[in-house]
């Protein structure tokens, strides 16, 4: 520092110094241009924020169309293989399957095979699906087409030894479970290991799939009655019946206690006209 | 008693170039609220110095004077419909630089990055500064010169911000003790003690600097 100089400076001198910083002139140019720019973005409308947040979610939600439309497409295959491959093991196994306007679920136990066919042919039609030769070797009768109310009714016969041929009862089924449980047993029977394993796998993934289902395909055997429900059940039939027939002669007693005899009956219908199918009135 | 009057009446400062100034101002001001917007052009090269000065002065950073200078003139344009005369447009568009470099600098309090402009020593008054101060020449007088303008720098920095606020606009800027107070909202006693406080750090800061 030159002291010796006789210029004294102060405070105010150095604040002066301070003045004198200048940016350059190239400086000004730039910022110029960012001023303009600046104006220009200010003139813009601002989009609100909650627009800003809908764009952003937009960009998320940009496929929505094609990603459900191709879950649905591959739903819908997935679900057509399956149907039709569960549809091709029970053609090949020979199911029988047939409607019925008896009980829409449960085992009329005491009836063969043959039986069962008897009496499905009063209600249903029986239409045979694939060469006969392969429904004697399977030993099962594919029964289709219901009457009025068509319940599913699988036929289990042919073969005397076997699950099936020891059941041996027409078994009204009305759910896929049931076929699912039907194909098992034929299996079974037939000593078809890969059948009966493909079968069961097949069953596991119908299952599976539906698993609500899944209960009655475990035990199958466990819906049928034993004979002594059976005979309980004829027993009980009776009762009911020798109900009936004490009803109905209580009822004639109480005809008479009220004086309205058969004659009187008839005299009363003659005067109105009326007949079986018809009633007449004159006046 | 016509509009620019009031208008210097408010601001206590009546000097005929003030007032021919503020007279002026006022028109374009009334042009860009017409929707003359090209006139504000005019209004951002008659000021863009003295307003990145201030603000240069307060933030020690040229980068951030430049941006919060931009910001001024882009937030007096916006507001240009609201600027209904009270006060000179000199005065009102220095208050809307300091409350933003006010609010910048709260904002980074703990930043402190400085980027200086380099001092003109080819203006007669620095010129004469800087030979009293020293007798060097060349490379050795710039280093001497950058050295004094970190020093400065630094013995501003000591200062809280409303009392360098007050030093730059007063010292620096040349502004009288009324447009301070107006600009920075407060008494022209407050911006009077405010500056000569700071004076006083800054001649302790500065001392080995000065003689007498």
């Amino acid at each position: 520092m030159n002291h010796d100089s006789k210029h004294p400076v102060t405070l105010d001198d150095l604040l002066r110094l301070k003045r004198a910083e200048r940016p350059p002139a190239a400086f000004w140019d730039q910022f110029e241009r960012e001023l303009r720019a600046k104006q220009l973005s200010a003139l813009l409308p601002k989009t609100p924020w909650w627009r800003r947040v809908s764009r952003g979610l937009g960009g998320l939600f940009r496929y929505p169309i094609p990603l459900g439309a191709t879950a649905v497409l591959a739903l819908t295959f997935l679900s057509v293989r399956e149907y039709q491959s569960i549809a091709g093991d029970h053609e090949a196994q020979g199911v029988a399957l047939a409607s019925a306007a008896e009980a829409p679920f449960g085992i009329s136990p005491g009836i063969s095979a043959e039986g069962g066919r008897d009496m499905l042919d009063s209600q249903a039609t029986l239409i045979s699906v694939g060469a006969p030769d392969s429904e004697e070797s399977a030993g099962v009768t594919r029964l289709t087409e219901g009457t009025v109310n068509p319940p599913v009714v699988l036929a289990l016969g042919g073969a005397s030894d076997g699950i099936a041929s020891r059941v041996s009862h027409s078994v009204v089924f009305d759910s896929p479970s049931n076929r699912s449980i039907a194909a098992n047993l034929s299996a079974i029977e037939g000593d078809d290991m890969m059948g009966t394993r493909r079968l069961m796998s097949s069953a596991h993934e119908f299952g599976s799939k539906m698993p609500h289902l899944r209960a009655p395909v475990v035990e199958p055997l466990a819906q049928m009655p034993s004979p002594s429900e059976a005979r309980v059940s004829r027993l009980l039939t009776m009762v009911a019946s020798s109900n009936r027939l004490s009803e109905l002669q209580r009822d004639q007693g109480r005809r008479l206690d009220r004086g309205l005899d058969e004659r009187l009956t008839d005299e009363q219908v003659r005067r109105f006209g009326a007949r079986g199918d018809r009633v007449k009135f004159k006046f | 008693m016509d509009a620019t009057t009031k208008i210097l009446g408010k601001t206590l400062v009546a000097s005929p170039e003030r007032r021919q100034e503020a007279d002026a101002d006022l028109d374009i001001v009334r042009n860009v609220q017409a929707g003359d917007v090209a006139a504000f052009d005019r209004l951002i090269l008659k000021y863009r110095e003295r307003v990145y000065s201030i603000v240069y002065h307060m933030t020690s950073n040229r980068e951030d004077a430049a941006d919060l200078t931009q910001d001024a003139f882009i937030r007096a344009f916006q507001s240009i419909h609201r600027y209904s005369g009270q006060s000179s447009f000199f005065t009102w568009l220095y208050r809307i630089a300091v409350n933003a470099t006010l609010s910048h600098l709260r904002k980074n309090k703990l930043r402190s990055f400085f980027s200086l402009d380099r001092i003109d020593t080819d203006e007669p008054v620095s010129r004469e500064i800087v030979a009293a101060l020293t007798d060097k020449s060349g490379a050795d007088r710039d280093t001497f010169v950058h050295e004094l303008q970190e020093k400065l720098n630094d013995a501003m920095h000591k200062l809280s911000i409303k009392h360098r606020t007050v030093v730059s606009l007063f010292e620096i800027d040349g502004l009288s003790h009324e447009e301070i107070a107006e600009v920075m909202n407060c008494s022209v006693g407050t911006v009077r003690s405010r500056l000569h406080y700071a004076k006083q750090l800054l001649q302790a800061e500065l001392q080995p600097y000065m003689r007498r």
